[in-house]
Parts: structure tokens; sequence; C-alpha cells
């Protein structure tokens, strides 16, 4: 075959550029470590990894609010626990009282009324800047025991001191999923603590008071009990909370190991490459010095 | 056989020796000269009366495969088609997102529902509201800059277009004139070949904008036609005129009955656009007449869809509390006609929340928006009229009330319910590219809470209600009805995804574009290659043939010395 001049040597430069560009190119490999920076060159799968990314972005998402919920039901439970506390130390007085141990009962009136102020600033507890018994109306102190309606002497239960919304916090899992969590202080255990307390408070200690103080011995340890499965409820919304950031811990690690195969390279991989493609390019340069420095005048 | 004559043949071998180191030198001197074809010279003995009397120059020119050349330039055409779709078809999808960034747009629609569920977790907090509208607006920002490239694109492709043309105009301006040129030195007998290569050369460049097919008249003369057979250079020019249409919207196009605002490619008032489909100007053309259309189509198909199927929800929901007046998104004559069916219940709330009022009105009683208004306007303690703008604005009278808008009525074509027909309580209106969150969003605040009851004495809603936010995050995490849309075929899908087989799509198309282009620029430079190794200058054949012609020549000043020496020795006989 025939060949001419400035075909042979376009041919053999053009070959030594074309090896000069995937030369190039493996090095941008090696050294930002992904297969390419545009979405086309990752072999049709830039849906694929799109989805990964914005999967892992909502995952992170749902990560953090789950936590920050999780540390706000920590908050909730122990704030309960100490509403337990309370009832329980009453009740030693009270038991004191009816025992004939304590004679006084304006020392246990005392005691609940401070209780009681003790109970409104547990409930109205803030966490980051929220309360956290005032379910979706976070900006609202959950109890106010001035408001009009409130009557904790009526014998009945009324929650009227709560000032909150109805609705419990709600964290969105899925479009069919939302776990509710949080516990409100209008919950009957709580309700009955108040009202217990507010009883004692309000006793006229001038009369016979034993028969209060048996009623509000059971209803403080009745409350207690419930306070108890509430922050059983609490512990298990905890669990339930812990379980899908560990499950969305362990997603997030496949998703990002699967988005990286797709996009990144294997260095080794990359690095072998990139000596080949030198080799070549020594061999094509090496070609190219061979073409321009043959003349036949060397030989005539 | 007389001395003369051999004088005469040795002088016919030294001119024929010269004609040809010249050739040899002018092949040498263009052998990197771009078209150039290697000459040579044809020879013939030189015969008087039968007798062989020395040689001569019959011709000279260059031997060229026609066939081949025209595999070249259809190559070329195609190389050039398939390299600006390509560069294309990377260039927008950059716009879409990359490896190392993700896409922009799945950002903006992941950041709407992670604003949501805070929202929902904390709906009493100022921030998370703000933060929500805030990704509303960022979602809607990020659909019209996408939608911008998109258009920015088409100008820019519009503008090569019609540099393109004027590129396409001097080559064939350049080809004329060299037709000129060979067909008068074609009737005088002389050489063309070196016009020829200059023309070659001409039509093969022209040949990476036009799709172009071409045949030479017995004078010499080129003749180029559209692949579609549309003449543009005959005994003359046919000159393309296109002016570009400055900066593109997605309301601009060409139309090949001439109803678009993007005018055609034309030649003597001829619209040719539809003739030209190959070359740079044909892929040019496909991207801004198609490709990118398309692309604005999907990304519309998108963000009407996400749009929708917000509002749908959002206009079930109220504000918590109730705003004093809601305003319609779209504007409205009172002349405008109006269609409905069921009725709109206009209620009333206290500060509480609670209904104070409230009236259905039959919608199918209403054909226009002043049947309209004049219905809101029968309801005590609430009035409805259309602002300078034409929105459809509906109060009540009582500064500390409440206007709450529900009921199972249903207007327009579609069915849409009436508040979300009127768009009272949308969190995005506007299409791509003035897609906006309505001011109400921002005064209002977000429709947070469903509504519960119409009944007098009742909560219209529960406060602390999340139910709107959460069924607006759930639709979003949902599977929408897409309808077919550019390359996209209908599909019943969540936006995310439809967003992510949009880009997957393009990134496909753009992979395989460039694969396409890949291959069809190594077909054109195998075939030029093959084309200019059988026709171009090899400087080592032609050094070793100056060699020999050297020693024909001075063989041949050897038959006159010789002659000489002859004539000398006869004259020195003589004296």
């Amino acid at each position: 075959m025939r060949v001419s001049t400035m075909g042979m040597n376009s041919q053999v430069m053009t070959q030594a550029l074309k090896v000069q560009s995937e030369y190039s190119e493996a090095l941008n490999q090696q050294s930002s470590g992904t297969k390419s920076s545009s979405l086309s060159g990752l072999d049709g799968q830039a849906g694929v990894a799109l989805s990964l990314q914005s999967d892992i972005a909502r995952s992170e998402n749902l990560v953090t609010q789950a936590k920050a919920a999780s540390s706000e039901l920590e908050v909730a439970y122990s704030t309960l626990s100490s509403v337990t506390d309370l009832a329980e130390s009453l009740r030693v007085s009270i038991s004191s009282a009816l025992d004939g141990s304590v004679t006084d009962p304006d020392s246990i009136k005392s005691e609940a009324a401070s209780a009681l102020e003790s109970l409104t600033s547990l409930l109205n507890t803030k966490y980051a800047d929220k309360y956290i018994f005032s379910g979706t109306e976070s900006n609202t102190a959950p109890v106010d025991l001035s408001d009009a309606d409130y009557d904790p002497l009526s014998g009945v239960a009324d929650t009227d001191y709560y000032q909150g919304s109805s609705c419990e916090r709600c964290l969105m899992i899925d479009s069919d999923t939302a776990i509710e969590y949080g516990i409100t202080a209008d919950d009957a255990a709580i309700e009955e603590v108040m009202r217990a307390l507010s009883m004692l408070a309000n006793m006229d200690t001038s009369t016979d008071v034993s028969d209060t103080l048996s009623e509000t011995y059971d209803m403080l340890g009745d409350a207690a009990t419930n306070v108890g499965l509430l922050q059983e409820e609490i512990s298990n919304q905890v669990t339930t909370l812990e379980n899908l950031v560990t499950a969305q811990t362990e997603f997030q690690d496949y998703a990002e190991a699967a988005y990286d195969s797709l996009t990144k390279v294997d260095v080794a991989t990359a690095t072998t490459e990139v000596s080949q493609i030198e080799a070549q390019l020594q061999a094509s340069f090496a070609a190219l010095g061979t073409v321009t420095s043959l003349s036949v005048l060397d030989y005539l | 056989m007389s001395i003369s004559s051999i004088l005469s043949t040795g002088t016919s071998a030294l001119s024929v020796a010269q004609v040809r180191i010249s050739v040899a030198s002018t092949n040498i001197s263009n052998a990197n000269t771009e078209g150039y074809t290697a000459k040579s010279v044809d020879v013939t003995t030189r015969t008087v009366g039968g007798v062989g009397t020395g040689v001569q120059v019959i011709g000279s020119g260059s031997d060229v495969d026609d066939h081949l050349f025209e595999s070249v330039v259809e190559a070329t055409t195609k190389a050039s088609y398939d390299s600006t779709i390509a560069a294309y078809y990377e260039s927008i999808l950059s716009a879409f997102g990359s490896t190392d960034d993700g896409s922009e747009l799945s950002e903006a629609l992941t950041e709407i529902e992670t604003a949501l569920s805070a929202a929902i977790a904390d709906p009493d907090s100022a921030s998370a509201q703000k933060d929500v509208i805030e990704a509303l607006e960022n979602w809607a920002s990020t659909v019209n800059s996408v939608s911008d490239t998109i258009q920015a694109t088409r100008t820019t492709a519009d503008s090569a277009i019609s540099e393109a043309v004027e590129t396409a105009n001097d080559l064939l301006h350049t080809v004329d004139d060299l037709n000129e040129q060979i067909v008068v030195a074609q009737a005088k007998g002389e050489d063309t070949s070196d016009l020829e290569d200059s023309r070659r050369t001409a039509v093969k460049e022209l040949s990476q904008y036009v799709d172009v097919q071409y045949f030479t008249t017995s004078t010499g003369e080129m003749q180029i036609y559209t692949s579609s057979g549309k003449a543009l250079l005959t005994s003359s020019v046919k000159e393309l005129s296109y002016s570009a249409s400055g900066t593109l919207t997605s309301e601009q196009t060409y139309q090949s009955d001439g109803s678009g605002s993007i005018s055609g490619i034309t030649v003597n008032g001829a619209d040719l656009t539809d003739d030209l489909d190959g070359g740079e100007i044909g892929a040019l053309i496909k991207m801004r007449d198609e490709t990118l259309p398309e692309l604005e189509e999907e990304l519309a198909n998108l963000s009407d869809t996400v749009m929708d199927a917000m509002n749908a929800i959002s206009n079930l929901s109220t504000q918590d509390p109730p705003p004093n007046s809601v305003t319609s998104a779209g504007n409205y004559a009172a002349a405008d006609a109006f269609s409905g069916t069921g009725s709109m219940s206009i209620v009333t709330t206290d500060s509480d929340g609670n209904v104070t009022a409230s009236s259905d009105i039959d919608l199918s009683s209403c054909s226009t928006i002043q049947d309209v208004l004049d219905a809101v306007n029968g309801v005590s303690g609430v009035s409805a009229s259309l602002n300078s703008d034409g929105q459809l604005v509906i109060s009540a009278d009582d500064s500390n009330s409440g206007i709450v808008i529900s009921g199972d009525g249903t207007a327009g074509t579609d069915s849409k319910g009436v508040s979300h027909y009127f768009g009272f309580n949308d969190l995005l209106n506007g299409g791509v590219g003035d897609l906006a969150v309505p001011d109400s969003v921002s005064t209002n605040g977000l429709p947070m809470a469903t509504i519960t009851s119409t009944t007098v004495g009742d909560e219209a809603y529960v406060s602390g209600d999340t139910s709107g936010l959460q069924d607006i995050w759930s639709t979003l995490d949902s599977s929408m009805d897409f309808k077919a849309s550019g390359n996209l075929s209908a599909t019943q899908t969540t936006a995310n995804t439809y967003l992510t087989n949009l880009i997957d799509d393009l990134a496909d198309r753009s992979e395989s574009a460039a694969n396409t282009a890949k291959t069809s620029s190594s077909t054109q430079d195998s075939l030029s290659t093959s084309f200019v190794n059988e026709t171009g200058v090899n400087v080592d054949e032609e050094t070793i043939l100056l060699t020999t012609y050297q020693q024909d020549y001075e063989a041949a000043s050897q038959i006159l010395t010789t002659a000489q020496a002859m004539w000398d020795s006869i004259m020195s006989m003589m004296k």
C-alpha cells in the first residue's frame, strides 16, 4: 500500500494524540478517584447514582430528626422520673400522717403546694427552646394552672390546665408511615397527679383531712404507676427511633458503597491503567520520532 | 539520421527531465499542503515518420479516486453532525447535574421534603416554616434556572446556525470562483489539477456544515445541491440567508409553515430549513428545534406535575389561624366563563378557629366569574372582588375573622377542587421559567391543618394539627401521574424517580451520542487518511524520482556533448 508523507505523519501524530488524551483521562481518574465528572461517563448508571445520592440525603435527614426526637424523649423520660419522685415523696408524707407519726396536716399542704409548683415547672420543661409536653404547639407552655376553666377540686378529671395541642409530634418515614412520638401534659396519669396535688394543696386543714389524705394517697399511687407506664411508652418510642437510626445508618453504608462502586474508580486499577497507557504513549512518541527522522536522503 | 536529429533528441530529453524535476520539486514543496495531490508528468516517444526522435510531454496531472473522495465528503458531514450533537448533549447534561455535585433539582426536591418533615415535627417553629418556604423558593428558582440554561443553549445553537450559514456561503463562493478559473483553463487545454485540489478542499470544508451532493459538468464546472436536491451552486451561488433570533424563550419556535417566531434558512425566499438536515447546521437545527425543546417539555412536565400535586393537597388545608382574606393565583375578568359542579363552602372562623358562619354556593349555577363574585357577595359577612391584577379576592368583613374555602365543588375542564382551581392556597404557581411561590404563602403561612368541619360552632380545624403538611410530604413521596412528554413515556412514579429517569435518559443519550461521534470521527479519519495516502505526496518517492530525473538530465547532456564531439570531429576532418 502506498502512503503519502502527510498522511503518514498526520496519522502517526493523531494516534499519539489519541493515546495522549486517553492518558490524560486516566490521570484524571487516578487523581480525582471518580470515573468521570460527567454523568454520561457512568456507564448508563447516572439515574441509579442520582437516586442513591438523594436516598442517602433523605436518610441522613431522617436520622438527624430521629436522633433529635430521641434526645427530646430522653429528657421527657427523666422529667417523668422526677414526677414519679414527687408523687412518691408525697405519698411517704401522707402515709406518715395517716399512721399518726406526723400530726400537722399543714406541712403536707405546703409540701403539696410546692410540689404542684415543681410539677408545673417540670412539665413546662423546654428542650432546645421547645416545650416538650405541648404536642405540636411547642411554643406554648403546656401547663397553666390559672386557666379560668380549670377546676381540680370538682372531683372529676379536668385537663383544662393544658394549653398545648391535642396533636402529637410526628416523624415522616415514608408516604404510608409516620411515627408519632412524645407525651402531652394532658395525659390522664399526669392529670391525676396534678389533681391529687391540688386537692392536697387546697384542703381545709381545720377539718378532718384523713379522707382526702387517703384518697390522694391512692390517686398518687395509681398515677405513679401510670406515669411508669408512660415512661415505658417513651422507652418503646426511643427503641423504635433507635432501630430506625440503626436501620437507616446500615442503609446509608450500603447506599454509599453502591454509589462509590458506580462513580469511583479502583485506585489500583486506575494506577495500573495509567502506567499501561504511559508505556503506550512512549511507544507512540518513539514511532513519531522514527517517522520524522527517517529519510531516504541518508541512503542516496 | 543526422547529428542535428541527435541534438534535437537530446534537447527533448533535457526538457522532459526539466519538466519532471519541476513537477517533483512542486510535489516536494507541497508535501504538507492540505488537499494537495501528487502530480505526475505523462510523456510519450516523439516520432517523426515512424522513427523515434526523442521524448515529449503530453500532459500532467493527478490521479484522484472520485468515489473515495465522495465517501470522505459523506463521512465528514456525518462526523461533523455527530460531534456537534454530542457536544450539545454534554453541555446541557451538565445543567442537570454532574457526578461530583449530583443534581441540583434532585437536591431541591429533597430539601422541600426535609424542610416539611422538620415543620411537621415542630410546626410552631417560625424558622421551620420559613425553611419550607425557602425550600419551595429554591425549587422554583432551580427549575427556572435549568430552563434558562436550556433556552440559553438554544440561543447559542441559533447564533451558531447563523455563523455556519455565513461560512457555508463563503465556501460556496470559493467553489464558484474556482469553477470559473477551471472552466477557462480547461477550455485552453491547461492543467487544472491544482485548481481542482483547492476546489476539493473547499467542498470538503463545506460538507462539515451542510449535507451536500455535487457533480461536475463536461466543462469542468462543479454544481452543488443539498442532499434533498435543492440547488446551492449552479452557474451562480444560491446564497443561504438566515438571521439569528437573538435570545430565545421556550415560546419561540421554528415552524416549517412559517408560523413560528424563528425564521427559516432561505434561498431566494424559499425555506430550506428542513432540507438542511446534515452536517453542523443540521445538528444545530435538531438541537434547537427538537432535542432541547423536548428537554424543556420534560422539565415542565416534572415541574407542573409536582406543582399540581402539591397545590391539590394544600388547597384542602387551611392555615392556623386562617387568613382574613384569600387571593386566587390566576387572573380573571368578570366576564370570563366559569364552569363548575357541586358546592363551594365559604366558612368564616373566629380567632380560635371555630366556625362562625358557613354558606354553600352552588357552582353549577355560576357561568361567569361575575356569577361567582355575586354568589360570594350574597353571603353575609363576606366580600368578593377582583383586584387590580384581576385576582379573585375573598375576604371576611370582620378583620378578626378568618376565611376558609372548602366544599366538594370542582371547576374547570380537568375538574380540580374549586379552591385548587382558583389557587387560593397554592404553594407554587406559574410554569417553568416563571415558577414562583405566591406571596400569600409568606403572608398567610403554610396550610398546616386539614379542614375538619364547616358546621357553625365546631372547630374548623384542630389547632396544632399538621396533617395538611403531612399530606403534602406524603404526596412528594408518593407516585404521581406523569403524562408522556419529550422522550419520556407516561408513567406513575415519584417526583424524584421521574427526575432521575429524566437525567438518566439524558445521560444515556449523551453517552451514546459521544460513542456515535467517536465512531463517525474515526470512520472519517480512516477515509481521509486513505484518500491522502492514495493521492498525497510521498517525499521519499519524489526524492528518489528527483535523483532519477537528475540522472536523466545528465545523460541527456551527455547526448548533446557526444553530438557536439561528433560535430567537432567532422569539422576538423573538413579542415
